[in-house]
């Protein structure tokens, strides 16, 4: 169990149809992507860890997700980095899903 | 009786301070791709064939370059052994040199925050921007590398090339050519002023000075300046000669006039030579950057650095060739204008 200080409303995760992405800047937080992979919702980083670019602006394919920059990808469920010019993993998130809404999970 | 085929080779990289590492490359794997695989600290960027960050010297071995995409280094370079490490694979064991030393100061590329200290028109189409980071403390460069910026609202990240030395940090100075129609022109146009925040990531490329070289000449065209500029104040203090060759393309658009008449007041051992295409007068030359070259300013411990639009230094490439320098005494930095 993972200890919550708060939680974050994210989007309507009806807002993120199967195969889809949304790029959601919580206030006060770094922008981050709510991917759905095959129904099921995860949400990681944004920013891709190798250069400044928004990962949104790229592809999701199943559960690999496309850097626009330069093509580098990530595993969107363990954030472990696919392929370079990526090497270092993109950060992912705990989320809960209540009433329809993607929440992000704080820990303390 | 079936040949027995080897499915990896050894690729051989000697650095700039002589030391030397071993990478495993196998079949289908790329240069670049086998040395990361042992984590060695070579340079890369986009491993797409458009940066040329990952280009290094080829001193033997079979080697395969994919020519399907983008490919940063012309006909006439790979002729003379350049590889870019991202797009080359081998057919043999192979030997590399590489442009910078394996004990480098130069930090890992980064994430860093900035504010803008600093910003003026060099000309109507050259914009000075100074920045000054959050957190320099464990940020190192080598004169020559570049940041990528990313401007609020502006989309996709530039590169731009540093023009101020580590001496100099917290700031950065950088000189960023204003395109019609680009993202960043417009915002450093109508938008940025002192005081806003940007992100940046640093440093990046391979590009630098040869600490071998007796004496450096520079070719630098436009805001090509930047990462010779750097090179060269970096100099200071070391007493060795450098020439710099800088052209613009008309007297209007010209910049930095002072401030490098300054440097050379400053750096006795160093000749600045200034050409524009249209409109010289005074000192200014006629001309193009690589006109200025004469036969007499290169000898065998002459290093050259080029950097500037693809032509020029496609130009200045073969006027040293001409000139009878070697390919490995060329240093070479493309500047595509970002937007």
């Amino acid at each position: 169990m993972i200890p919550v200080s708060r939680r974050l409303q994210l989007c309507e995760a009806g807002n993120v149809a199967p195969g889809g992405m949304l790029r959601v800047q919580p206030e006060g937080h770094d922008p981050i992507l709510v991917c759905n992979v095959g129904g099921k919702i995860y949400a990681v980083d944004d920013e891709c860890t190798h250069a400044i670019a928004s990962l949104s602006e790229g592809r999701l394919q199943g559960n690999i997700v496309f850097c626009p920059m330069h093509g580098g990808s990530f595993d969107v469920c363990s954030g472990k980095a696919k392929s370079l010019p990526c090497k270092q993993a993109l950060r992912t998130w705990p989320i809960e899903i209540a009433d329809g809404k993607v929440y992000l999970l704080l820990k303390n | 009786m079936v040949e027995a085929v080897t499915l990896m080779h050894r690729a051989r990289l000697i650095f700039q301070d002589g030391a030397e590492r071993s990478v495993e490359v196998e079949a289908g794997q790329t240069v670049l791709e086998g040395a990361l695989a042992v984590d060695l600290p070579v340079r890369y960027d986009c491993c797409s064939g458009s940066c040329g960050s990952c280009v290094v010297q080829c001193l033997d071995g079979q080697t395969v370059v994919d020519l399907t995409g983008k490919v940063p280094v012309n006909a006439d370079e790979l002729m003379a052994g350049l590889r870019p490490a991202c797009l080359t694979r081998l057919n043999s064991d192979a030997s590399f040199e590489l442009p910078y030393s394996l004990g480098s100061a130069a930090s890992a590329p980064s994430k860093h925050s900035a504010q803008i200290m600093e910003l003026r028109r060099g000309a109507p189409s050259v914009a000075l921007l100074t920045l000054k980071l959050d957190r320099a403390e464990d940020f190192v460069f080598q004169s020559g590398q570049y940041i990528r910026l990313a401007a609020p609202g502006v989309g996709e990240a530039r590169a731009y090339s540093i023009a101020s030395t580590t001496r100099e940090l917290p700031l950065i100075e950088l000189m960023i050519r204003l395109v019609p129609d680009g993202k960043m022109s417009r915002w450093l146009q109508e938008v940025a002023k002192v005081g806003d925040r940007v992100k940046l990531q640093a440093p990046l490329g391979a590009f630098g000075l040869d600490d071998r070289a007796r004496r450096h000449v520079f070719i630098a065209g436009g805001t090509g300046l930047a990462p010779v500029l750097s090179m060269i104040r970096s100099l200071r203090g070391r007493g060795q000669p450098a020439l710099l060759c800088f052209g613009c393309t008309r007297r209007q658009e010209l910049f930095y006039e002072l401030e490098l008449a300054a440097l050379v007041a400053e750096m006795p051992e160093l000749e600045v030579r200034i050409a524009v295409m249209e409109g010289a007068d005074g000192d200014l030359r006629a001309g193009t950057a690589v006109s200025l070259l004469q036969k007499e300013d290169f000898d065998a411990e002459t290093v050259c650095y080029l950097c500037g639009p693809p032509p020029m230094v496609d130009a200045a490439r073969k006027a040293l060739t001409s000139h009878g320098v070697a390919s490995q005494a060329i240093r070479a930095e493309r500047f595509q204008p970002g937007g």
